[in-house]
């Protein structure tokens, strides 16, 4: 039994995709536990809700990434097959303009639309603020998942099999949708998906850790969804993460950064550590499937 | 490479004229909208009897207004939440001193060009450091895994699998020594992962009452090691090594009897001198092709790095609030929507993204024609 369990772990460890995952979750699952024992309950409410919408936004952000970089790979391909050039150069400076701003610029800006929207009431639910948050990231984000599908049905139109499809009367449409994106790249889209997945995540917490310290901080406490950065720039989890770097000067107070801080280090242990298990599995994928 | 040039000079000078155009609009569109805006607002503001600060009286005045023009609600709720915004932003402004409303001038251009230079200094030196960090670092795991050295995770597993093993002839104290042996290792390993994964605004929060966290060289030392940067590039470099490894030409290189001891120090192998000397050159090894290669083709990557580079020192430079610095001054111009020097602030940026782009692409051209392409 033992010996089987043994064997069990030591399979699992060699698919390093789904070991994260299962540890990950596991290591999750054991602070959700200690918070619940020793944090007191408002804040362990608050940090749920974070949690949360941070893994939702992301969530939007993929899909809405996948939707954008679908629709332009079509446009593209589309003018390339009319001979359109002046149509794919045109989209092509446009993307190139979008690469052209730093990611966190891009945001900023728009969540600074956002605030701007929530302060006349257009927005109202809290739904419609996580998605327009998340498809102003997916924005800046979608086009290293448009490179890549770009590269992949470029190789692929450099094959035989390309012209010997086309010859077969295969439309354009399904031969780059189905047999190029579909069979042979859906991979490497899903490991491009787990890695926007982290950017995501990174980009949200700290625009939302900025706007909470630095710009209109009435508007962002009070209407913009309560997510793991906006927790972190919170005054208390300040105070939590300043206690970090005390406690190595002054190692007699370490215990008690895990029973007194316990907002600051769990919400930063949050953000790093599912930055981290995104890392490995997106490896881990790569590494399984030879990516 | 002329064509590349052509194409990145042409979007510089759509992006500038585009920009210019935008400045010279928006100062008077900006005053005619803040105009319009506080002229409605005016009329209530100036009612001696009404203190906006009250939500009460707030409250009070939309139920009347409701009351009076009850097909009008909505616009009621407008007016009441611009007056409980304008009663923030005027809190906003008392809280950050005098208001702060500013023309772009010469003068104010000048400060600015001083800030982009400073950021353009800062970001030079990370980008050449986190450049010569990748390619060792990814070098250093390459020869590890060429060596077939197993990972602490395995090597744990496996000392468990043999204490369950019941293997008579085991020493169980020694296997106990390895795995706290192996058990410090992977600690230490997991804080480094937790330090370099760690968003800069983390770090530098938990140092702050041991550093000066505003000075240049704090900086540096947090963009290179902060927001997963170094890792996730090595990573990326690693893999094209690993790719270029598993190609037939490195067969051949083997049959050739070039060096291939993936040992470092030994003979045939490779010293840490040549491992970590900014200029990479493994002659006489079969690791010297297999690193041309793939350093050819991370070539393009460094745009990426460089860009993500460009995010992680603007959001050091926010959160941090380091005061003087590009990014600190780009956030605060958003807050009192002097939009004119945002503008100048973003096409700053633009260029050095762009700039980047142009120095990477000539050093590709550069080593394409190195290596005969």
């Amino acid at each position: 039994m033992k010996r089987k369990l043994g064997t069990a772990l030591n399979n699992l460890y060699k698919k390093k995709d789904q070991w994260w995952l299962l540890t990950g979750s596991i290591i999750f699952l054991l602070l959700w536990v200690w918070d619940r024992l020793f944090l007191n309950a408002p804040a362990l409410r608050f940090l749920q809700i974070g949690f949360l919408n941070t893994l939702i936004i992301s969530t939007l952000v993929i899909l809405i990434s996948l939707i954008l970089a679908w629709v332009i790979i079509q446009k593209m391909f589309f003018f390339r097959g009319r001979n359109w050039a002046w149509a794919e150069l045109l989209l092509t400076f446009f993307l190139n303009l979008i690469r052209s701003i730093p990611q966190i610029v891009g945001v900023l800006l728009g969540y600074v639309l956002i605030t701007i929207l929530l302060q006349l009431s257009i927005l109202t639910a809290s739904w419609q603020t996580l998605l327009l948050m998340a498809a102003i990231i997916a924005l800046f984000v979608f086009l290293e998942l448009v490179d890549l599908m770009q590269e992949r049905i470029t190789f692929y139109q450099s094959l035989d099999f390309y012209n010997a499809m086309k010859v077969c009367g295969i439309s354009s449409f399904r031969i780059i949708n189905f047999n190029i994106l579909w069979k042979n790249s859906r991979g490497h889209i899903l490991n491009k998906l787990i890695a926007l997945f982290g950017v995501s995540i990174f980009l949200q917490c700290s625009v939302d850790f900025i706007i909470s310290v630095g710009l209109s901080t009435k508007v962002s406490a009070l209407n913009l969804p309560v997510t793991l950065g906006s927790l972190l720039a919170k005054i208390d989890s300040k105070q939590d993460i300043l206690a970090i770097g005390y406690s190595f000067s002054h190692p007699a107070r370490l215990s008690r950064l895990f029973l007194q801080h316990l907002q600051g280090i769990s919400v930063a242990f949050s953000i790093v550590f599912l930055l981290i298990m995104i890392y490995k599995i997106s490896n881990g994928y790569a590494e399984r499937h030879r990516l | 490479m002329k064509k590349v040039l052509f194409t990145h000079m042409v979007s510089i000078l759509l992006v500038t004229l585009f920009v210019a155009g935008l400045l010279l609009a928006i100062p008077r569109n900006l005053s005619k909208t803040t105009s319009a805006g506080d002229a409605q607002l005016n009329n209530y503001l100036q009612l001696k009897f009404l203190n906006i600060n009250n939500p009460f009286q707030l409250a009070l005045l939309q139920d009347v207004l409701d009351a009076a023009e009850p097909e009008g609600v909505q616009a009621h709720n407008s007016l009441i939440t611009r007056l409980k915004n304008y009663e923030t932003r005027q809190l906003e402004m008392m809280s950050r001193g005098a208001i702060t409303r500013q023309e772009l001038t010469w003068n104010r251009f000048f400060s600015l060009l001083l800030m982009f230079f400073r950021f353009l200094a800062i970001y030079l030196a990370v980008l050449f450091i986190t450049y010569y960090a990748v390619e060792t670092l990814a070098v250093y795991r390459f020869i590890s895994t060429q060596a077939d050295r197993p990972a602490f995770g395995h090597q744990m597993l496996n000392i468990w699998g043999r204490w369950l093993g019941h293997d008579p002839s085991l020493k169980k104290i020694s296997l106990v020594g390895s795995f706290i042996t192996l058990l410090f290792k992977t600690a230490v390993k997991a804080l480094a992962y937790l330090v370099l994964f760690a968003p800069a605004y983390v770090i530098a929060y938990s140092v702050k009452s041991d550093f000066e966290t505003s000075s240049d060289l704090f900086m540096i030392l947090l963009a290179v090691f902060s927001n997963g940067l170094l890792l996730t590039y090595s990573n990326k470099f690693y893999t094209f090594l690993r790719n270029e490894a598993r190609k037939g030409y490195v067969e051949t290189a083997r049959v050739k009897n070039l060096d291939a001891r993936w040992e470092i120090d030994v003979e045939q192998g490779i010293s840490h001198k040549r491992i970590l000397h900014p200029l990479k050159d493994f002659q006489g090894h079969i690791l010297q092709h297999i690193f041309i290669n793939a350093r050819f083709q991370y070539v393009n990557s460094i745009k990426e790095q460089a860009s993500f580079l460009i995010t992680g020192l603007m959001i050091i430079e926010m959160a941090l609030n380091i005061h003087k610095h590009l990014s600190y001054e780009l956030l605060q111009q958003i807050l009192y929507r002097n939009y004119s020097i945002v503008l100048v602030i973003l096409i700053l940026i633009f260029y050095l993204v762009k700039f980047t782009e142009i120095g990477v692409d000539m050093l590709r051209f550069k080593w394409m024609k190195k290596i005969g392409m």
